[in-house]
């Protein structure tokens, strides 16, 4: 498995580790602070007492049944990376808070995963309830779909359709949205028109 | 099965080459053999991946399955603050805790009109008006939307009628937990705040309206039954900018069958004693500020008044410059008024110095602000309560001069902590929090309570 994006960060030598176990039941360990950012973590920390160091030092390896070993070593990179970010509580704090080298960083990770890594990492990142994670997931899934045709969606995904005929046409022609995307149309066009009236004029 | 299995991997493979050019970052991804796992993704993951698809994409998507369909129609448009604030020059901003998604989803048509200035969105008047149609049409609801613009009748003019062209059902329409409404110009700007309040009949908890202006009293009868139609109303500012002579009776009957918790109520005529007991029938009043010719602190002491003070955890009075500081009897109801408040509440003071009543030999005068300054640091002893003391019209180094007279001139007086708000003086058990001049009364209870 490749190391990612260059200046990533790793567990210090002082580090406190936690330990987790894959599914495959490989064992893996990540600094206290990174383990920190995911919601499920923190829960199982809270439950079995987990709260200073000698306990996580002591601690048996967390099992994570839900998560492969190649998701888990992508999680823990990308934990180890945001580990001096707020706490996971602090709903969307990555937004605001974010430099342009942690963003590169981000990009440059998402864009060495394979779309089924990025699947596997989405529903890793979910069961571990990694905020900022699953939003960066979510964010380039989208950026998948954006500009294909329902049929090329369906197909890329592997999709049936699930619609009847009488369905499918009726489907076609609701929008919820109707109403504001002709008026956003409307409105391109409008500016069309005004930006081609000086060169007619002219 | 394994079968089964091999040939969703082959065709999966198959498309994903033959639409390889599509994804551009995933070159590498698209040579593999893989597998998509898109049908294992639930709902919640859906729906995270949908929200960031703009409403164009999000259109296609709901045709895709049932599922699908479903996630998508199921997505809300939450907004939590939006501040729409204007200039004299015709200039206005929005503000917002989520201006990148206002920006790059809502308002993309527009992007080429306004300026993203990091906090801030800039902008002309008409494409504010036009991005303002496109909020108001797409967004469910707004927590807290606050208006403050030279035009803020025709804001909330397109608000309303973005939402009745929007061809939401009535429960979908866009609602506000919060509206605040800094200003109106026009004689029919009340009208559409009302239709505003009426929008979010069932939502709004909290209704701010400052500097604004009732002008007839049809107008003044259908906004306050439109402010009795919010259930959920639990605090209610209203300021208006010339006193309102239409609203006295309507207020009380609009709040008093409501569990309001935070009052404040300044300009409104003839608004007496008996009004506020009244509003606080059901007695959950928690913090109070009215300004009001009829209620002085010798009412509020009065023990009709004391079962309205008694549990607030705040209390603003507004002391006139003809108080007497040798008037032993409104001393004796200022301490009444202090000792029925809790221990952990506070008695917010605005003290106006100079004006009408006050004697020329006082005016601007240092030592008469020392003088104010030691009553109420004596009330506080006395009362072992907390003051927040805003002494209004004075110059900072008035107040300065003020606080170092205290201090020199008693011994038990002592200086305490600086805060971002002011200076506490400390004697005994009680505490006097001395208001900067460009201070005002702020939400920092947190504070008060434990300097």
């Amino acid at each position: 498995m490749a190391d990612g994006p260059s200046g990533a960060k790793k567990c210090r030598d002082d580090d406190v580790l936690f330990r987790v176990k894959s599914k495959e039941d490989r064992e893996y360990t990540l600094s206290k602070k990174a383990a920190q950012l995911s919601g499920t973590i923190h829960h199982y920390s809270e439950n079995y007492g987990l709260d200073n160091d000698e306990a996580i030092m002591k601690m048996e390896p967390m099992s994570l049944l839900e998560v492969s070993s190649e998701s888990l070593h992508h999680i823990i990179r990308w934990c180890e990376q945001h580990r001096n970010c707020p706490i996971w509580e602090e709903e969307k704090w990555w937004q605001n808070e974010r430099d342009a080298e942690l963003t590169k960083w981000e990009d440059e990770f998402m864009a060495e995963m394979t779309s089924e890594t990025l699947y596997n990492l989405f529903l890793a990142a979910n069961f571990l309830d990694i905020k900022c994670l699953l939003d960066k997931c979510a964010q380039s899934v989208a950026d998948m779909i954006k500009g294909k045709s329902v049929d090329e969606i369906r197909e890329i995904w592997m999709l049936e359709n699930d619609f009847t005929p009488e369905e499918e046409e009726k489907i076609k022609n609701e929008n919820p949205w109707e109403a504001i995307l002709r008026y956003q149309e409307q409105l391109e066009k409008e500016k069309e028109e005004q930006a081609s009236q000086p060169a007619a004029s002219s | 099965m394994s079968s089964r299995r091999t040939k969703w991997v082959y065709r999966a493979k198959e498309k994903l080459l033959k639409f390889g050019r599509g994804f551009s970052l995933r070159k590498r991804a698209l040579q593999s053999e893989e597998t998509l796992a898109i049908p294992s993704l639930n709902g919640d993951v859906l729906q995270q991946i949908f929200e960031n698809l703009d409403l164009k994409d999000r259109s296609k998507m709901r045709r895709i399955s049932r599922e699908f369909r479903n996630v998508i129609d199921k997505i809300p448009i939450r907004i939590p603050f939006l501040m729409i604030h204007s200039d004299e020059s015709g200039h206005y901003e929005i503000l917002s805790d989520q201006l990148d998604f206002i920006a790059g989803h809502l308002l993309s048509p527009f992007s080429s009109h306004f300026d993203h200035l990091g906090d801030a969105l800039s902008m002309n008047q008409e494409t504010l008006y036009q991005a303002l149609q496109i909020i108001a049409m797409q967004a469910s609801s707004i927590s807290h939307l606050w208006l403050d613009c030279v035009d803020n009748g025709y804001l909330a003019k397109i608000i309303v009628e973005a939402n009745l062209d929007a061809s939401k059902n009535v429960m979908d329409r866009l609602n506000f937990e919060q509206l605040t409404i800094i200003g109106s110009k026009d004689y029919n700007d009340f009208d559409w705040f009302r239709k505003l309040v009426l929008m979010s009949r069932r939502t709004l908890k909290a209704l701010r309206l400052r500097h604004v202006r009732i002008t007839s009293e049809s107008q003044a009868e259908a906004f306050w039954q439109a402010v009795a139609q919010c259930h959920q109303l639990d605090l209610l500012q209203y300021e208006p900018c010339r006193t309102d002579h239409f609203s006295r009776k309507l207020l009380i009957e609009a709040l008093q069958s409501k569990d309001i918790r935070n009052l404040t109520v300044t300009g409104i005529a003839d608004l007496s004693a008996d009004d506020l007991k009244k509003i606080n029938s059901r007695g959950t009043l928690q913090e109070l500020s009215v300004v009001s010719d009829s209620i002085k602190p010798s009412v509020l002491a009065t023990p009709p008044l004391q079962s309205t003070i008694i549990n607030l955890k705040s209390l603003l009075i507004q002391i006139d410059p003809w108080l007497s500081l040798h008037d032993s009897m409104e001393r004796c109801a200022l301490l009444t008024i202090l000792q029925t408040l809790p221990r952990s509440s506070i008695l917010e003071v605005v003290h106006v110095m100079n004006g009408e009543g006050t004697p020329h030999s006082l005016l601007n005068s240092n030592n008469h602000v020392g003088r104010a300054l030691g009553y109420w640091v004596g009330l506080a002893m006395e009362s072992q309560r907390a003051i927040k003391l805003k002494l209004d019209d004075v110059a900072q180094d008035k107040l300065d001069a003020g606080v170092g007279r205290v201090l020199r001139k008693c011994a038990e007086v002592i200086r305490g902590n600086w805060t971002e708000d002011g200076l506490w003086l400390k004697s005994g058990g009680g505490r006097v929090l001395v208001l900067d001049r460009r201070t005002w009364f702020g939400d920092d209870d947190l504070e008060l309570a434990s300097p």
